[in-house]
């Protein structure tokens, strides 16, 4: 009887030790596609107020309208669940923040295209007449983490990076 | 001895139990940041117009500023009909069918209007280092620095077409006097206009002049002189030619040495030709003030 109550407890031990190992897989695996897009409580407007309080931002034109993303970037409101986008209002320095929670990962793809269009366009608008922020360009990319896709351009996209990715 | 080893029997039942219901919840919760209650991201669902009532009142302050003098003064002898006369201060959706064509320092007065809404719903096609020259280059040219429409690269003429707009206003010349000179950037901004008539034949073109280069900034030809005469051929042709206007925006840029206004100048130790957020009120005044 005491034999066959240890077997128990030790399986029962094996058992939960093995879930709980389930369950941190799941909630760490941030950077493949469907694992991301199912985390629904990532709101940009967060990371972006993260982002101001922790990095000094140029002075920036904030875009809200769903529209602007048209107008601006190419992006189809079809594509957008939430979006976040500034721009240097100085129009000399190319600081540059733009988040994009895409529905699906056919319209991150979409979305990445537009955004790296409008990074190879801020580039060579630069390369010739201001070697200094094509520099800091060159160091910026346009990255994709599930259905998140963002190009973010500044001499402070390191940490602004990472404060956006400790979110998701 | 046997009740030792029921009660490490009951613990080790214990910690178990524990362990299975009550370890693995807290690891669900970590995975999560907080949620937002900050709006400034903006959810598709959501429609968030533009409110125009703050800018419509910064206009109505800016009748009394004194560069209106400096206008009127500078227009009193703008007697033929290719300059655009001073005139009584036009309401802000005049911009609504304009589409501004223009380089870095035009980009400025986009933003300008992007994070102010001072332009009501002006178009923009504008790029850093535009000029009337590489404008007329081919869509695929490497080098080529054309405006975006929607997120894709147009010819300007092409652009014009897509933006629907009656009035086009260009401000080009920064980047051309430097490499082409005056005379070749005119015929440059000949080519140009044309092409953008021949598509949209029944808009009219506003001919801005070039600003002024701040003092001890300019070039062995990239200075004040050259402006000062490529604008006086802007105007010239203007008069000469149905469907454009001449719009002396240099005009109330300049200091008593013919140079940007210094408080103008966003760029001292840069270029000396890009714009402050003051010089953008200045000129999207006189725009409205020189509309006929």
């Amino acid at each position: 009887m005491k034999r066959f109550a240890v077997l128990f407890l030790a399986i029962i031990l094996i058992l939960s030790a093995a879930a709980c190992g389930d369950n941190n897989d799941n909630s760490n695996n941030n950077n493949n596609g469907n694992s991301v897009s199912a985390n629904k409580n990532v709101e940009l407007s967060t990371i972006m107020t993260d982002i101001e309080s922790k990095v000094t931002l140029p002075e920036m034109a904030v875009y809200t309208d769903v529209e602007d993303m048209l107008d601006i970037y190419g992006i189809k409101e079809s594509d957008i669940k939430q979006f976040v986008a500034q721009v240097n209002a100085d129009g000399l320095a190319q600081d540059e923040i733009v988040i994009v929670e895409a529905v699906n990962a056919e319209s991150a793809e979409s979305v990445r295209e537009r955004l790296q269009k409008r990074y190879d366009n801020k580039l060579s608008q630069n390369e010739s007449y201001n070697p200094t922020q094509a520099a800091i360009i060159k160091a910026c990319k346009v990255e994709v983490n599930g259905n998140f896709v963002s190009l973010i351009v500044s001499p402070d996209a390191e940490k602004i990076t990472e404060i956006y990715k400790s979110y998701i | 001895m046997m009740v030792k080893k029921k009660i490490a029997v009951l613990l080790c039942a214990i910690i178990a139990g524990s362990v299975m219901f009550a370890g693995c919840g807290d690891n669900n919760d970590n995975s999560q940041s907080g949620n937002a209650t900050n709006t400034n991201s903006q959810t598709v669902t959501e429609n968030n117009s533009k409110n125009n009532e703050d800018n419509n009142s910064k206009q109505d302050n800016n009748s009394k500023d004194d560069n209106n003098s400096k206008e009127d003064n500078n227009n009193s002898k703008d007697d033929n009909n290719s300059e655009t006369p001073v005139g009584e201060k036009a309401d802000v959706s005049y911009f609504d069918d304009c589409v501004f064509i223009g380089d870095s320092v035009s980009l400025k007065l986009k933003l300008y209007n992007d994070k102010n809404n001072a332009m009501s719903k002006a178009k923009f096609l504008t790029s850093g280092s535009l000029g009337y020259g590489n404008a007329l280059w081919d869509l695929d040219n490497p080098e080529a620095v054309f405006p975006s429409y929607q997120g894709e690269n147009v010819l300007l003429e092409d652009g014009v077409v897509l933006t629907g707009a009656s009035k086009v206003y260009i401000m080009l010349g920064m980047n051309d006097i430097g490499l082409y000179g005056v005379d070749g950037s005119f015929d440059n901004m000949k080519t140009l206009t044309n092409r953008i008539l021949e598509k949209s034949p029944n808009v009219t073109i506003y001919l801005q002049s070039v600003t002024p280069i701040l003092s001890g900034m300019e070039g062995k030809t990239w200075n004040n002189q050259n402006i000062n005469i490529f604008n006086d051929k802007l105007k010239a042709y203007c008069e000469e030619n149905d469907n454009f206007k001449f719009v002396d925006v240099a005009s109330v840029m300049k200091d008593s040495n013919g140079c940007l206004i210094a408080e103008y100048c966003s760029d001292p130790d840069i270029m000396g030709i890009h714009f402050t957020d003051m010089a953008c009120k200045v000129w999207i005044d006189y725009l409205l003030t020189h509309t006929n």
